[in-house]
């Protein structure tokens, strides 16, 4: 698993991304800053990260593949099978 | 609490609900059990709270857990359901307690009063679908290596690749399904849509086989909305801190009915993204007033999840960053369109954290996730509970504008009085100022107690209607309007 970033910049920019074939853009993660201004989350490797910056798009790096990676291995060690118990506080 | 839930435990959860406030929710399974790979038929429930059975009372719909690794919302609706149902038998507040952000700065906490518990209670139907796609998030959890898994688990007419499994649930309602119908060829191809729509069934956004509905788990959520007098919609997602409202299939206008997903005129012209030759239709006529309802709407979610935890949502159509059909938001809010006799529909879906938090929030993140789930849902339950039920029970009729000048609608006779329209745009406006807006918040806490009741009085006296309207109102709104004239 590559790098999680966030990719900034203008819409037209960001649309453009497509070919880039190491990048992987997460499905429903757009977020409009302004009119024309956005920001989306992304998966990619130091090729895709420069290539996205090359086109004047900023690029932030959220979780490095190795905290990504620990993270998920975390919160899979948490996954309950306990149900919520609401009855006791009543 | 033991976030995050396998689907098994959100299923006892749901059941355990019933049991603790067997007066208060009722657990029914729904019709269609879940068609997944490898694994049996599962059955799975919803939730209905409420108390009373009034006529023509309102409910609302939150539908959560379509996308399988979005692990946060489910959970956030149970312990919302739990604290409102604590929170309604202990005759309590409704208390999202304070958050505090890694930068030391405490928000919160949010109380909503008992009385609105109360009202919310008893006055509406909370119909609540914590986990839509349980097969879809039992395989999320079953391994790391399934993290990322978005579809259902349905079995496809070539399962031989294990690509080839599943179908995107948020692109399988129907509304504009076959979207080579709806657009024009340019539109489908446009790189935005076609990057978050597709009929290639091993994409994390396949739009499913043959037909709209052709999941188990999409049929479910259209049975709820068939089943029972749902009016107001909401589904809710991770992560990216927007609230929306329709239209995700293109950019809207209010001006033009002929511009609609019905007419068969448009197929194949419809322009998307592209252009504004099309646009799709929003109804902002009164009495309803529905664009100005939803932006309301979504204006207050936005707030008060930024009292709770201090993230800054944005708010927009569903089309702020990409354009998409199928989805279960717009399908809800379509559904008023396709006859006279259906009822007004508000729609509504929330991407909740951000990403840091990305889909699956860890544990020690996932309390702030909690938390705008919460802000959201009780506003939201708040606005349909208080403003719909509460004030058309108080007034044998419902209101016609979002607003909740309870007296001044009695007094005026109607909320789309030019007086009471201007005493709620001022309202709005002083809470948008920072240093009003908390005293506006402690006035509305009180307000929304006693005004009702008030109002209650006003209504059943026309001479106390008159006397209060010359006397106290009239000359009250002439000042307010003389000062800012000024």
């Amino acid at each position: 698993m590559p790098d999680l970033i966030t990719i900034q910049g203008d819409l037209t920019s960001i649309r453009s991304l497509t070919d880039i074939t190491t990048l992987q853009i997460i499905d429903e993660t757009g977020k409009m800053l302004d009119a024309n201004n956005a920001i989306v989350g992304a998966f990619a490797d130091s090729t895709a990260e420069a290539a996205v910056q090359a086109r004047g798009l900023t690029v932030t790096v959220i979780k490095t593949e190795a905290q990504y990676d620990a993270d998920v291995q975390a919160i899979y060690a948490e996954i309950s099978n306990t149900p919520y118990d609401f009855g006791g506080n009543v | 609490m033991p976030y995050p839930l396998t689907s098994d435990a959100i299923e006892a959860t749901i059941q355990g609900l019933g049991t603790t406030f067997p007066s208060l929710c009722k657990v029914t399974p729904l019709p269609n059990q879940t068609n997944s790979v490898g694994v049996p038929p599962r059955a799975y429930s919803f939730l209905k709270i409420g108390k009373g059975a009034s006529a023509g009372r309102p409910a609302m719909l939150v539908v959560a857990g379509l996308h399988a690794r979005e692990w946060a919302p489910p959970d956030s609706v149970l312990t919302f359901a739990g604290k409102l149902l604590q929170a309604y038998s202990g005759g309590t507040d409704f208390t999202i307690p304070t958050y505090t952000d890694a930068g030391g700065t405490a928000h919160g906490p949010v109380v909503t009063s008992a009385a609105i518990v109360k009202s919310i209670i008893e006055n509406m139907d909370i119909y609540l679908l914590p986990l839509a796609n349980p097969d879809g998030r039992a395989f999320s959890m079953a391994s790391v290596a399934n993290e990322s898994w978005r579809k259902n688990r349905s079995p496809l007419p070539v399962p031989i690749d294990p690509s080839f499994i599943g179908v995107d649930l948020n692109r399988n309602f129907d509304i504009a399904w076959d979207f080579d119908v709806y657009y024009s060829a340019a539109a489908a191809a446009e790189p935005n849509f076609a990057a978050h729509t597709k009929k290639d069934p091993s994409s994390d956004v396949y739009i499913g086989p043959t037909t709209a509905f052709s999941e188990k788990e999409t049929l479910n959520v259209k049975w709820l909305l068939d089943n029972f007098p749902i009016t107001f919609f909401m589904d809710l997602h991770s992560w990216t801190q927007i609230v929306m409202y329709p239209w995700a299939i293109e950019t809207l206008q209010t001006t033009d009915p002929s511009k609609n997903f019905k007419n068969p005129v448009w197929d194949h012209n419809r322009d998307g993204v592209l252009g504004n030759a099309y646009q799709e239709y929003f109804p902002n006529g009164a009495p309803q007033a529905l664009l100005n309802r939803h932006t309301t709407m979504v204006v207050a979610i936005r707030d008060t999840i930024k009292d709770a935890t201090g993230a800054n949502y944005s708010v927009g159509p569903s089309l702020q960053l990409y354009p998409c059909t199928g989805t279960s938001d717009d399908y809800a809010f379509s559904r008023q369109f396709l006859s006279a006799a259906a009822p007004t529909m508000s729609s509504f879906s929330i991407e909740f954290g951000d990403i840091t938090e990305n889909f699956r929030p860890s544990v020690a993140q996932f309390p702030k996730v909690e938390r705008e789930v919460h802000a959201a849902l009780i506003v939201f339950a708040g606005y349909v509970g208080i403003w719909k039920g509460f004030v058309s029970a108080v007034l044998g009729s419902a209101p016609k504008s979002s607003n909740l000048c309870f007296i001044a609608t009695a007094v005026f006779g109607t909320a789309e009085h030019e007086d009471v329209r201007f005493l709620q745009h001022l309202r709005d406006r002083a809470k948008e100022h920072h240093r009003v807006r908390p005293f506006m918040l402690r006035f509305e806490a009180v307000y929304y107690r006693l005004g009702p009741k008030a109002a209650a009085v006003l209504q059943q006296h026309e001479w106390m209607r008159r006397m209060f309207r010359k006397f106290v109102l009239a000359p009250f709104i002439k000042l307010l309007r003389s000062v800012l004239d000024d």
